[in-house]
């Protein structure tokens, strides 16, 4: 063959790169693998897609990177839509990917939506368990990470609306493995410690695996579990998690959360004072400018002004009695008179005063017939006692006496009868009719037979 | 929960919100007129003196220091300068 026969490298390369650009399976395909050899440059990237068997080259130009809307990271599965060429100058063939999406979003998204399914028909997101956030708020929880814009968007915000009200950060992992269990671990002491009125919990904008920790399942428990309202703030607007779901409030940016928990800015709850003192002061001169009319009501009627009319009625009154008192008594005065006069006639007609001297001089007979019959009775009785005095007399035992029987009795004034009753030696008094013997007993003798 | 949110706020004396609600309740009582002068004297002062009261706190309060719940429980003063960077 003629050298003349013999292709350029060029002519060679051009035409393979003709083939290439005729394809068209190889103007749009769709290639799923593994991100390798990435290391962000500023404006076109160059990295290779790999799997277990093989590699290729791809690029991706900055128009067409602009347009992730993910961090793409090295070892990421991704899939990649895109074109085949030719590289001429170093004869390599490489994809031009002009469309980049994480492989496995399909399984999360999915995930997801199950997850999302089970926890509404659970009833975590109702609107009515959710707790409303307080007015004037002392201490606010904030679940975070320390060094993201997060914590300090929402300490700029509130410092600028209500300074009062202390900030709390419990310094979280938001990303990775641990970071769920993390946020778990520390909704779960603030939900311990008392005197938070509200808790923020949240992150800074990243790719669907960077929030993903804030689809799981026991963060939403966890959130849901809370005793204090819960604020969520996770990703950028455009993005929703479960966790934005099952918190009370949920903020599009962190400067958007830190509002929900400082609904009254100082300046406002200054106004609002004023407002109130305002209305008490007119409230008070209202009330008072009232209560000093009525009084000015009172001291203007008749009673202060002619205190004389007060007694118009009674005067009245007394003077319809009084000429009534005048006109009655006389007259009653008169009609008892006439009924005194008849009666005295009456009595004199009726022959009483008669009647009362013959009952005297009945009285007085009775009376002395019942003196006289007094009189006879007592002496009656007289006669009676003297002769039963006499009959008394003849049986008195001084009768017997003074027939010369005599009784003895002992100094004790017992009488003494029998023999036995003596005692030789003992001094007795003998009783007579007219005095009494003084005796010593010298001797007894007691007559036998009697006992 | 109510009951566990008022504990924690009852520690001092009454809330800001509770001091408002009650300057609220007073105005609202003296604005509808029907309270005896005595009472309404004595609401009126009282009123006065929760009103100067919610002024000077909402005057005088120093802000508030971001603080940081460390693991061991304790309350540190946070440093926002230091995490921006």
């Amino acid at each position: 063959m003629d050298p003349s026969d013999y292709l350029t490298v060029t002519a060679l390369t051009k035409y393979i790169a003709r083939k290439f650009t005729n394809d068209p399976y190889m103007q749009q395909v769709y290639v799923a693998g593994e991100v390798s050899n990435f290391r962000q440059r500023p404006a076109h990237q160059y990295f290779s897609l790999k799997d277990d068997h093989a590699k290729i080259n791809v690029v991706m130009f900055k128009s067409a990177f602009a347009k992730v809307k993910f961090q793409l990271e090295e070892g990421m599965r991704v899939l990649a839509v895109g074109r085949i060429s030719v590289y001429e100058p170093s004869g390599n063939y490489q994809m031009t990917i002009e469309r980049l999406e994480p492989d496995g979003i399909g399984a999360l998204y999915a995930a997801f939506q199950q997850l999302n399914k089970k926890l509404a028909a659970e009833g975590l997101y109702d609107v009515h368990t959710k707790w409303p956030l307080q007015r004037f708020p002392r201490r606010v929880a904030v679940v975070t990470s320390p060094s993201g814009a997060v914590i300090h968007d929402i300490i700029t915000t509130v410092r600028r609306r209500y300074p009062q009200l202390e900030i709390v950060l419990f310094p979280t992992q938001v990303q990775g493995d641990t970071a769920a269990p993390d946020i778990v671990r520390q909704l779960g002491r603030v939900n311990q410690l008392s005197g938070f009125d509200a808790v923020i919990v949240g992150r800074g904008g990243g790719s669907i695996e960077d929030l993903w920790p804030f689809n799981e399942e026991s963060v939403a428990r966890a959130i849901a579990a809370m005793k204090i309202p819960v604020v969520s703030s996770v990703g950028h607007e455009t993005d929703v998690t479960i966790a934005d779901y099952v918190a009370d409030y949920r903020a599009a940016t962190p400067t958007a959360a830190a509002e929900y928990v400082t609904p009254v800015t100082l300046s406002d709850a200054q106004d609002m004072v004023k407002k109130d003192f305002q209305r008490l002061v007119r409230a008070q001169q209202a009330l008072l400018q009232l209560q000093r009319s009525r009084l000015d009501r009172a001291r203007a009627s008749v009673m202060f002004t002619q205190p004389d009319r007060m007694y118009d009625g009674y005067v009245q009154r007394v003077d319809q009695l009084r000429l009534r008192l005048v006109q009655t008594v006389p007259a009653q005065v008169r009609q008892l008179r006439g009924q005194l006069t008849l009666a005295s006639s009456q009595l004199v007609r009726s022959g009483l005063k008669q009647r009362i001297s013959q009952d005297l001089s009945r009285t007085q007979n009775l009376s002395e017939r019942l003196l006289r019959a007094q009189e006879n009775l007592l002496t009656h009785y007289r006669q009676e006692l003297s002769s039963r005095s006499e009959a008394l007399d003849h049986l008195s035992p001084l009768k017997t006496m003074g027939r010369g029987y005599a009784y003895v009795s002992a100094d004790d004034g017992r009488i003494l009868q029998k023999t036995a009753d003596y005692q030789v030696g003992q001094e007795v008094n003998i009783h007579t009719a007219d005095g009494r013997v003084r005796a010593a007993v010298t001797a007894k003798e007691e007559q036998s037979g009697s006992k | 929960m109510a009951a566990s949110k008022e504990t924690a706020s009852k520690q001092s004396d009454k809330t800001f919100e509770e001091n408002l609600q009650e300057l609220e309740a007073i105005v609202n009582q003296l604005e509808r007129g029907d309270v005896p002068l005595e009472q309404a004297l004595s609401q009126f002062q009282n009123g006065v003196q929760i009103a100067g009261k919610l002024d000077k706190t909402l005057k005088n309060a120093e802000d508030a220091v971001a603080k940081v719940m460390t693991e061991d429980g304790e309350l540190k003063t946070f440093d926002t300068d230091k995490s921006e960077s």
